[in-house]
């Protein structure tokens, strides 16, 4: 630690020292047609052979000698710009690259490298690449890619969350416009909260964490959206099978000022309550409605106050809900009035989001950033049951809601320092204020009726205060050996009670040859947040809730290492492998579920630990008409609790011997291209009977005979996940059809899921087939699949 | 709750299909199930030796064992074999507090079984006062004074019967009732099962559980109470008598009974965790514990 803080300090004063003849450019870097701050840009000065590349707000700021100076400024998909600069003072500039053909090799280097970068186990998703590979119904989705990358996967279909190296779906810190989002699925998970159409870049890590991220144990997706178009407007939309979605972007003050908005709804309920009123007889006497619907909003405002000041304001809203009414009437004859009886339930679930961001840019080598944040998520089951002559005055009233959620405000100041084109140091706070309210149920029993309970159970809200700071530097040490230094030191007030944790994180590169490095990172990580989640299927019921006396913050530590080499044509080799543990992960006790209601959370959970290892392969091809890339993951994840499985070892539900994905897109030509996903996954882990037997009942019973009934045979567990499910693999196809019309773009998209319509298991239970139709059907171990081929269509426009 | 149940498994129906899955039924050999607890009360040991089945199995009964080599020991020492007797294997004998008893048994096909369990000391310092409070509750009182020096698990119980002096309406198996499983609450917080509840701070079962942890080698008051619908009492003709029944359950017994609820509970769930019942039977399934009753039968006018 001493050593650390001595480096620090020697690369912050001799960066002083050695800028004293030099002199720096700094600005942004934005795409041409819109304005749009281009993230991940390489600035590159060939004669010196340093660079850097654009921060999140597409800023750089690089440090030269004086005097002449070229400079290449590029990035993939866009036509690399040349610029020389003759250097006698600091100077601040913006560059605006121009959407480009592929254009070969020279696209290679438009990026950094992953041989001459300090990130390990981190992947640039392009938004290109998600939205040309063929999804689920046709609907786009940014985890559902991400979950084809090596050390990611999105557990089963149905399952909500993302696995990422053996870490629960809460060990994620989702991060859009920089706020997080607690529960980022609609449907169970099928579909992902984020309208591709919205998004402009995600960044995906697994470990050698830099020390600006904290609070989570496995995994950052780092998503920022569109700013929007600061030059014209421009719409984007498309109309698919389930869904229709629509985005709108454009100057509210040309060059100074531009808004972003889209939104996205299903509309299943829609289409299908013809088909259900049939199904369900409904007449002038009985009403029933079903139906379930989801939708997104995302806006974001941008506002150039001048060169120095910008503010960036965006906001997320996004609901689903699940409704079952019915209402039914009858007359009665001794009240000579009608009489209703009806039944409503349901349950919705949503994040809100809202976040203000201020850049100010100091001097050309310090920018702040200044971010205010809010953020709610919410989920609400449960039902009421009416009856009544007058609405207003009910003769029976009875419901139940069950909440659960999580609120947070926050405020957060990051620094961007860039002392020396060897230095990128970056340092900042972060205070958060949550508010959880895990499983607060309330029973209402009213109306005209004898007994009236309004009573509130389950877990009393809970308030904690979450602060840390953070420095990190990446620092080029020699032509061949970079880090990322950095130390992130977190603390928490809950139940007045204090946390911290001081999280040393160090990330080293050494460039083996001009093409391929080496790659060694490790991590710490405390999360104070722990997701209290069923072991069967994921489900919203979920329930985030804080570390506390019995749940203490969980705790990991990761160490990886990799080799990187990047070839000619584009194509990319990473190998990592990765060993990883974590403490403090929490479970429900045997026999409990989120439905144990009047229990408090913590009187139904057990406290134990978990780690992984193992290896993952990943070969990119970035450019080209063919582009893509294979992944393999081998991994072990195990679990042990002292009071789950008798204390014994467990694998982890999700643990993954072997798990490959193939993600490729083929451009024929400027009409056509096609894409292809196959994914092959080794069975989840399910924890499932094999034999049973007969429970013991004391002989001298008397009542036995006439207790016989209720006394079921024990079915006998073995252990816990000590069963494999069959594996799972798929087969996706998508061909889209490009047209450019006087007005702008139109694209047919069509897809296949599952092409060979594999019955992928989705859970296994013993029980009867639906066909069998025998006087005494035979009980068989039956697996239910949710999805065979699914054809789909959409039709999107852009203009 | 079932309703939130049906919404949420209906959500994915909608979608699903299904098919069976092969299970290679030969792989999964049928083992030896003994169920046996030893009462330091009675002068016969009872054990019911049956089969276990794969899940497939589809009957509501298992098949016996017979013909089985069953033997006892008592602190290591063989006290002899088991007879079979209708259904069950007996061995005439008092088990001792403060002894370790092994039972064996061995039939062709099976692999052979063995487990051990402990004999606590039986309870005799219990007092319970049972009383009915205005018409509208039954309480009950219980002072119970843990033995010295040992781990003691605990289960109360009460139940409850109708009884008349109409000798005709006695022999009448028609109109003879049971003694019937009295469901009670209490607002003690040792109850390990079942947990309490938040909303109104009680725990209501027809049973409860917990252990001397708190109130080792001391005396420890625990009171129930029920309302007078759950025992109907003064019906014309009839009186009704409650007993009270406090179990000393040895730690096998205790953690059997507690997972084996807890399962039973869930069954159906499909939201629930999985529950492993307790066995101590090495090689095959069951227990073998030990337990200790005391009662108390009140008559209530």
């Amino acid at each position: 630690m001493f050593k650390i803080k001595w480096l620090l300090i020697f690369a912050l004063f001799s960066s002083v020292v050695l800028a004293q003849n030099k002199y720096t450019i700094s600005g942004y870097v934005k795409d041409s047609k819109s304005s749009e701050a281009i993230i991940g840009a390489r600035i590159y000065c060939q004669e010196l052979e340093i660079g850097t590349v654009t921060n999140i707000y597409g800023f750089f700021s690089l440090t030269l000698p004086e005097g002449f100076n070229n400079l290449l400024f590029s990035y993939v998909g866009y036509e690399p710009q040349k610029k020389e600069v003759n250097l006698n003072q600091n100077i601040n500039f913006d560059i605006l690259l121009v959407e480009g053909q592929l254009l070969g090799e020279i696209e290679v280097t438009a990026e950094e490298l992953n041989h001459e970068s300090t990130e390990i186990s981190t992947i640039s998703l392009s938004m290109d690449k998600v939205k040309s590979l063929p999804v689920l119904l046709g609907e786009v989705d940014i985890l559902k890619t991400a979950a084809l990358l090596p050390g990611i996967h999105s557990g089963s279909e149905g399952s909500s969350g993302i696995y990422v190296r053996g870490g629960g779906p809460d060990q994620n810190l989702i991060l859009l416009d920089g706020v997080p989002i607690y529960n980022a699925n609609h449907l169970f998970g099928f579909f992902s909260v984020f309208n591709a159409d919205a998004i402009n870049s995600v960044k995906i890590i697994k470990g050698g964490f830099p020390a600006r991220y904290g609070g989570r144990l496995s995994s950052v997706i780092d998503i920022n959206m569109n700013e929007g178009n600061m030059k014209e407007y421009l719409a984007e939309g498309s109309i698919g099978l389930i869904s229709s979605k629509l985005m709108l972007s454009g100057p509210i003050i040309k060059d100074k000022m531009s808004f972003m908005v889209s939104g996205r709804r299903t509309y299943i309920d829609i289409l299908a309550r013809p088909l259900i009123n049939a199904a369900n007889n409904n007449s002038s006497n009985y009403k029933t409605k079903v139906g379930y619907f989801f939708y997104d909003l995302n806006g974001k405002i941008n506002y150039k106050i001048n060169d120095k000041n910008r503010i960036y304001v965006s906001a997320y809203m996004g609901k689903d809900k699940f409704y079952l009414e019915d209402e039914f009437k009858f007359y009665d004859y001794d009240s000579l009035k009608f009489r209703y009886s009806t039944s409503e339930a349901g349950m919705n679930w949503g994040n809100k989001i809202f976040a203000a961001r201020w850049n100010h840019q100091y001097n050309p080598k310090l920018l702040s950033n200044l971010t205010v944040n809010f953020s709610d998520y919410r989920f609400v089951t449960g039902f009421e049951n009416q009856e009544y002559y007058d609405i207003n005055n009910p003769e029976y009233d009875n419901s139940f809601e069950y909440l659960s959620g999580i609120k947070d405000v926050g405020i957060k100041l990051d620094y961007y320092y860039y002392p020396a084109p060897k230095h990128k140091i970056q340092f900042g706070t972060n205070l958060i204020n949550h508010k959880f309210s895990p499983g607060v149920g309330t029973i209402i029993s009213g109306g005209n009726a004898d007994v009236k309970v309004d009573s509130t159970f389950g877990s009393s809200i809970t308030r904690s205060n979450e602060f840390y700071f953070y420095v990190e530097d990446d620092y080029t040490i020699t032509k061949r050996l970079s880090a990322n230094f950095g130390l992130h030191f977190s603390n928490l007030i809950v139940n007045d009670k204090y946390y911290n944790s001081l999280q040393p994180r160090v990330a080293l590169n050494y460039v083996l040859t001009e093409n391929s490095s080496v790659k060694l990172s490790y991590a710490s990580m405390t999360q104070f947040l722990h997701l209290l989640s069923n072991s069967s299927i994921g489900l919203p019921t979920d329930f985030w809730v804080p570390a506390t006396d019995k749940t203490p913050p969980q705790r990991g530590h990761q160490i990886a290492a990799g080799y990187a080499h990047d070839f000619k044509k584009g194509y990319a080799l990473s190998v990592e492998g990765y060993y990883k543990t974590m403490n403090n992960l929490i479970e429900y006790q045997e026999g409990a579920s989120f439905l144990s209601a009047g229990k408090n959370w913590e009187s139904i959970i057990e406290v134990g630990r978990g780690w992984s290892y193992g290896a993952e392969v990943l070969l990119e091809k970035k450019i080209g008409k063919l582009s893509g890339w294979i992944g393999y993951t081998l991994s072990w994840t195990n679990r042990q609790f002292e009071n789950l499985n008798f204390g014994n070892i467990y694998p982890y539900r999700y643990d993954r011997r072997h798990d490959i994905s193939v993600a490729l897109t083929y451009k024929i030509n400027e009409k056509w291209d096609i894409g292809v996903v196959w994914v092959y996954g080794t069975g989840n882990s399910l924890t499932l009977p094999v034999q049973q037997y007969q429970q013991y009942t004391n002989p001298n019973n008397q009542n036995n005979e006439f207790q016989y009934w209720w006394n079921p045979a024990i079915e006998n567990y073995e252990a816990k996940n000590d069963y494999r499910m069959p594996s799972y693999h798929r087969l996706d196809f998508g061909v889209n059809k490009h047209k450019t019309k006087k007005w702008g773009e139109v694209t047919w998209s069509y897809g296949l899921y599952n092409a060979y319509s594999r019955q992928n298991p989705f859970y296994i239970e013993y029980g009867y087939l639906p066909n069998d139709f025998a006087p005494q059907p035979t009980k068989v171990l039956k697996q239910i699949s949710l999805f065979p081929v699914i054809p789909s269509i959409s039709y999107a426009i852009k203009f | 709750m079932k309703r939130i149940t049906v919404i949420i498994l209906s959500s994915f129906i909608i979608f699903s299909c299904q098919k069976a899955i092969e299970i290679d039924r030969d792989t999964i050999k049928p083992k030896l199930v003994v169920n046996c607890i030893l009462f330091p009360e009675e002068d016969t040991v009872k054990l019911s030796l049956s089969e276990s089945r794969d899940l497939l199995y589809d009957k509501g009964t298992f098949p016996f064992v017979e013909n089985a080599s069953v033997e006892l020991y008592e602190n290591g020492n063989k006290l002899g074999d088991f007879d079979f007797i209708d259904g069950l294997y007996t061995y005439k004998y008092k088990v001792k507090k403060g002894s370790s008893y092994t039972v064996r048994a061995s039939k062709e096909g099976f692999d052979d079984v063995t487990a051990k369990t402990f004999v606590n000391t039986p309870l005799t310092n219990v007092k319970i006062v049972t009383k009915e409070l205005d018409n509208s509750s039954l309480n009950a009182d219980i002072t119970i004074n843990d033995v010295l020096n040992e781990d003691n698990y605990y289960q109360v119980t009460m139940q409850w019967s109708s009884f008349t002096e109409d000798t005709a309406i006695i022999n009448d198996p028609f109109y003879y009732e049971p003694w019937l499983n009295m469901y009670s609450c209490t607002n003690d917080f040792i109850v390990e099962y079942p947990q309490s509840d938040l909303l109104d701070g009680s725990n209501c079962s027809d049973k409860f559980l917990f252990s001397d942890e708190t109130f080792k080698n001391s005396a420890y008051d625990i009171k129930l109470f029920t309302p007078v619908n759950n025992y109907y009492p003064n019906q014309e003709g009839y009186k009704t008598q409650v007993i009270v029944e406090i179990s000393s359950l040895n730690y096998d017994f205790y953690n059997y009974f507690i997972t084996k609820s807890i399962f039973q509970n869930n069954l159906g769930n499909p939201f629930a965790e999985p529950v492993p019942v307790y066995s101590n039977i090495e090689n095959g399934y069951g227990i073998f514990g030990a337990s200790s009753v005391f009662t108390d039968t009140t008559i209530i006018e």
